[in-house]
């Protein structure tokens, strides 16, 4: 009876741990993937429950109703930002609460998050098009230069989709990236379609570049999380600088 | 004189930036209406007030306000709205254009660039945690009143 109580606890703390890592992985919030852990853990009758998670790795360690105690750790290794499954988690993390879930139901609702698809590779193309050519419009480029600036962004959607099959995200990924960009952008302004070479960069940047990332990393540095808010401003820095070195070099070389 | 073309082009970019982010089109819509009202209300502050930093706060304060209003009645993540309705306000180009002066030499220009992505990033963050926080407030001593103990993890 004891054995299955643990195994219980186990089966449980794999799902709390499973739904972290899915949050975190997606772009969620530390302060989100700790909440979320401890609040399950707290429904399921846990004595304790405590989360320590990072930029990318969550420790959790609970003591269950009969004073066993279990430690888990877990290694986030990408991020892809996807909201439509942190909402799902959110909404998942309320019916656990609510209803308590076997672990093989906790699991199958895990699994059903999990294959969750995004939007078809034509819309992802216009959502990259459509988000280039406004955001040059919105700095002050003009038609042709939001022209250009969404025909960069189809090169930008499609490096990013090369980049994400051979499963390299670093540095020199980025820098790659923003010099293809940066390139085409050139050879399109050599063609005569735009004339503003920053404007039409910039469109582009605000998908590749992560703003975002350093605001949030700034906010977890507000709420005490020293660490991953260190971590996130860090790697938002060395992103931004992999981009501006590839757009430069490209303007360099061709313009 | 208010330019009404990147008002128009903040609902736009907010709108493609928020299906990147794979969120559904209804509540992409949501955030592309409140990130053109956020963006607006910005421009008119920055005119009146000519200030970076109050104009950014205000904005981050109502829109915070704003998305945690429609969090709760929605049950979704506050992240799902508010980084999209920030999209406008959120430096990139700032952080862009620090590092390229660097690269190309240009400390003078790096330097302007990452003061004002200094201030951007500290009001816009000031608002969004000053909000946050008096949420937090709300919720516990709510919480406290109604079950006799607080929620959550921290």
């Amino acid at each position: 009876m004891a054995e299955s109580r643990d195994d219980f606890s186990n089966e449980i703390g794999n799902c709390m741990l499973r739904l972290g890592e899915m949050i975190l992985s997606c772009g969620g919030e530390v302060s989100r993937v700790e909440d979320t852990v401890y609040r399950i853990g707290m429904a399921y009758g846990f004595r304790s429950v405590d989360c320590l998670t990072i930029m990318n790795c969550i420790i959790i360690s609970y003591t269950d109703g009969s004073g066993n105690t279990f430690t888990q750790m877990r290694r986030v290794l990408e991020i892809k930002k996807d909201m439509e499954k942190i909402r799902a988690c959110n909404s998942l993390s309320r019916e656990v609460c609510r209803e308590k879930l076997s672990p093989e139901d906790f699991n199958r609702k895990l699994q059903d998050i999990e294959e969750l698809r995004g939007y078809r590779p034509v819309a992802m193309c216009l959502i990259y098009m459509l988000t280039s050519a406004a955001m040059t419009l919105f700095f002050g480029g003009d038609g042709a230069d939001a022209a250009a600036s969404a025909i960069a962004g189809i090169v930008l959607y499609l490096a990013g989709r090369f980049m994400g099959f051979v499963r390299i995200r670093n540095f020199v990924t980025g820098y790659i990236e923003a010099f293809l960009v940066g390139t085409v952008i050139c050879l399109l302004i050599a063609l005569g379609l735009g004339d503003n070479y920053d404007l039409i960069s910039m469109g582009n940047i605000m998908l590749m570049i992560s703003g975002s990332g350093l605001m949030t990393s700034i906010r977890d540095m507000i709420n005490n999380d020293l660490i991953s808010g260190m971590m996130g401003f860090m790697a938002a820095v060395i992103g931004a600088a992999a981009i501006a070195l590839g757009f430069v070099s490209a303007a360099l070389l061709f313009m | 004189m208010i330019e009404i073309l990147p008002v128009v082009m903040a609902f736009f970019g907010t709108l493609g930036f928020s299906m990147y982010y794979n969120i559904n089109i209804r509540i992409s819509l949501i955030n592309s209406f409140c990130s053109m009202a956020g963006y607006f209300i910005y421009v008119i502050l920055i005119e009146k007030t000519g200030s970076l930093f109050w104009s950014n706060f205000w904005v981050a304060v109502l829109i915070s306000f704003f998305c945690e209003i429609v969090a709760r009645s929605h049950k979704v993540p506050t992240t799902l709205l508010l980084v999209p309705m920030l999209f406008p306000e959120i430096p990139g180009g700032e952080l862009y254009n620090t590092v390229w002066n660097l690269f190309v030499g240009d400390m003078a220009a790096s330097s302007v660039h990452a003061v004002r992505l200094a201030i951007d990033i500290a009001a816009l963050n000031l608002g969004i945690v000053l909000v946050n926080t008096v949420v937090k407030i709300y919720s516990n001593i709510s919480a406290r009143l109604r079950y006799g103990h607080y929620e959550g993890y921290r």
